[in-house]
């Protein structure tokens, strides 16, 4: 990159079940005037807005972005890459100021999920409509089947999944931004009922509104200000049929092959070879613990046949690396906003803006997007100094 | 600006069909796409990313691009998508080029109005408070747009303007079959309306010796109409004011215009709004000028996502000296982008 560019402002609203007392825009606005005053810049400063709406379903209405997130006078244009939406937002910014098309963009992602009457009757409309639909594929029945498949393989049990997800759920509780966070124990989790076997209650992400938003720039404005730098970035997409991915010379489902592929290429881009010793951070955008677990091997962190006693050591502490400081997406999943809120996170962590959930010493923080069937995959590196 | 790495059009493709069942979306979209790479000399393996443009309303599906991505060919390939007009992904993916990000990137729009309602379809981006019970759509925004258009100005050249849009249209080998013309609202009338067609299209963009694009420019207006001019399209003017300064031309430098609004009266609006007609002169100026949408426009044949990438491919393939094409997008051409296409 011949000229850095990073992040100079974020901004993020509370994110809970429903705000049945605020309108989408009142949402944007909230994280759109955090974002500007963390930058010290006025809206006349942005040079683009792109917004991050996912399936409109959710939100009961289309193209809610054009009357919440757009702003008059400015290039406006909307990405939609499912639960990668936010991130996949980023990295169009970033494509946008490197083109040469201006120096600084507001990048707002936006959920209100919570007007739908059940998430889950919405996700079902994702799959095949003749083949896959009537036996009641999910985000959750999808996640199963991959957690099957890991148990199967190599030995996963019940308690692998809930030792992630309880972690994360006690590390939410120094989030204020995740409303109603409590710290829940291995045995909580496994005390919690069935939702889709072996997936339990309180193992699957809740349902999330809220918004997110950050400011990309670069030249003297990034340069005079704190900025997370953006050091290294990858996006890659895979087929949807879980069928095609099961045995095939790239890697398997559960190798998340495009998520692989596009840590590979941000590792490449910020000098990075040994992931592990080397990131302070994972933001990771896993709903569900099963995808964090495949997440680690993906991200060159384990290996994937060593990867459940990866998963042993992560869970006893014993990995020198601080993942989901936040809580990550197990404890609050605004689809839309979820993978702009991981990037929003690493940003923070670089920063030393993260208040009680900062980690000490932050220097390089990864954020993870995650789209679809596992399928659209995005990988951001953020660091402190200057690339 | 001076644009960082200019971008080449090394293959196009689209097709235009009404209510054919024997292919399913992806099989279209596939065979389009493998057209425009067979038009650009290249294969898949050539393709750095994908820029998709579809709306999950229109294809009927949430998140559809997780089926029909792959058969744009985002198969372990970067992908994005915009919920947006075809034309904004042009301007993305040639964005991704001169950011040094790819060297070739497909993109790929598509829509199917003959498996659903159009105008319902519509009707879902407006207030489902204030706006949705005066059943408002699309086509009674362009109704609207007219009405304000002919009580400001006149309907001098109004029948002109509509027959030289027809008659374009008919000599446009690739229109859409007209059976499916949209029922008009007043005060529209049937010939000034635009042919709902299921189309997939598909482009190559790279740094080859092909037509280049030099200008791209956005414009965006306020979300609700009560604060937009209806008889005049601003975001547009922005839109294609940014595209010409950036490519260095002036509007009467211009050989071509291929203008994608869903009637007669957006046309004109946007021609006005590109500086090629004083306004209130926009009707006079269609008709006469065989330069304005010789493709026919939405006459021959359009689609919301897909109607700026159609009108993108039908310039290139006029092969024009310098060309300019104008799209709006959601809702009710809220946005607008512009894009300059030279002959190198």
């Amino acid at each position: 990159m011949s000229d850095p560019l990073g992040i100079i402002g974020v901004g993020q609203t509370p994110y809970r079940k429903r705000n049945p007392g605020l309108s989408a825009g009142e949402l944007v606005r909230i994280a759109v005037t955090e974002a500007l005053a963390d930058a010290g810049v006025g809206p006349d400063a942005i040079d683009c807005v792109i917004g991050g709406v996912a399936p409109d379903a959710l939100s009961g209405i289309a193209d809610i972005d054009k009357a919440a997130i757009a702003l008059p006078g400015k290039p406006y244009f909307r990405i939609n890459t499912g639960g990668a939406t936010g991130s996949s937002a980023l990295l169009a910014a970033k494509t946008w100021i490197e083109a040469g098309r201006g120096d600084v963009v507001l990048v707002v992602a936006l959920e209100r999920m919570g007007q739908a009457t059940t998430a889950q009757s919405i996700f079902n409309t994702i799959f095949d409509p003749v083949y896959e639909k009537d036996f009641v594929l999910t985000t959750i029945t999808m996640a199963a089947l991959r957690a099957t498949m890991l148990m199967r393989r190599d030995g996963f049990a019940g308690e692998h999944w809930a030792g992630i997800a309880a972690r994360n759920f006690t590390q939410a509780t120094l989030n204020p931004l995740v409303v109603g966070a409590k710290a829940r124990s291995v045995q909580d989790v496994l005390d919690s009922p069935v939702l889709a076997w072996p997936i339990r209650r309180y193992e699957a992400c809740p349902i999330s509104e809220g918004a997110c938003a950050v400011i990309v720039a670069r030249g003297e404005l990034a340069r005079s200000r704190s900025t997370a730098w953006i050091r290294g970035t990858g996006a890659y997409s895979d087929t949807y049929a879980m069928g095609d991915r099961m045995r095939r010379p790239e890697g398997s489902l559960i190798e998340m092959v495009p998520l692989r592929r596009a840590a590979d290429r941000a590792y490449r881009e910020a000098g990075i070879t040994d992931p592990l010793a080397q990131v302070d951070v994972l933001e990771l955008q896993a709903p569900f613990a099963i995808i964090e677990a495949m997440a680690y091997p993906a991200l060159g962190l384990s290996d994937i046949d060593g990867n459940r006693r990866f998963v042993e050591d992560v869970i006893a502490g014993r990995v020198p690396i601080a993942i989901n400081p936040s809580g990550g997406a197990q404890a609050a999943n605004p689809v839309s906003a979820t993978a702009l809120i991981r990037v929003a996170e690493a940003a923070l962590q670089v920063r030393g803006r993260a208040g009680a959930r900062q980690v000490p010493d932050a220097r390089l923080a990864l954020a993870t997007g995650q789209g679809g069937a596992t399928q659209f995959s995005t990988v951001v590196l953020l660091g402190s100094e200057l690339p | 600006m001076v644009l960082k790495q200019w971008v080449s059009v090394d293959g196009v493709a689209a097709r235009m069909t009404r209510s054919d069942a024997r292919l399913s979306l992806p099989e279209v979209i596939f065979a389009v796409v493998s057209e425009a790479l067979a038009d650009a000399r290249c294969t898949m393996d050539d393709i750095d990313g994908i820029v998709i443009a579809a709306h999950d309303l229109i294809d009927g599906r949430s998140l559809s691009s997780m089926i029909t991505g792959p058969a744009a060919g985002a198969y372990l390939r970067d992908e994005i998508r915009v919920s947006e007009d075809g034309l904004v992904a042009i301007s993305l993916a040639a964005a991704r080029i001169q950011a040094g990000e790819a060297a070739r990137v497909v993109v790929a729009a598509w829509g199917r109005p003959g498996e659903g309602d159009v105008e319902r379809s519509s009707r879902a981006a407006f207030d489902p408070f204030t706006e949705q019970p005066l059943a408002l759509s699309e086509t009674v925004v362009s109704a609207l747009r007219a009405a304000a258009y002919l009580r400001e100005h006149s309907a001098r050249g109004r029948e002109a303007a509509a027959a030289a849009r027809q008659e374009r249209a008919a000599a446009n080998p690739r229109r859409a079959p007209a059976a499916g013309a949209r029922p008009p609202v007043y005060p529209l009338r049937p010939e000034e309306m635009g042919v709902p067609a299921d189309v997939a299209a598909a482009v190559v963009l790279g740094t080859g010796a092909g037509p280049r694009i030099t200008g791209v420019g956005h414009g965006t207006e306020p979300a609700r109409l009560g604060e937009r001019t209806l008889a005049a399209l601003p975001g547009a003017r922005a839109a294609v004011a940014a595209a010409l300064a950036r490519s260095g031309l002036r509007a009467h430098q211009l050989d071509l215009v291929e203008l994608g609004g869903p009637t007669l009266f957006d046309e004109v609006l946007q021609l006005e709004a590109a500086g090629l007609a004083e306004p209130g002169t926009g009707l006079a100026g269609y008709a006469a000028g065989t330069w304005v949408n010789p493709s026919g426009g939405a006459a021959a044949g359009d689609c919301h996502p897909c109607g700026g990438l159609l009108r993108f491919v039908e310039a290139v393939r006029r092969r024009p000296g310098k060309a300019l094409v104008v799209a709006g997008s959601a809702v009710a051409s809220q946005t607008t982008t512009a894009v300059i296409i030279e002959e190198p």
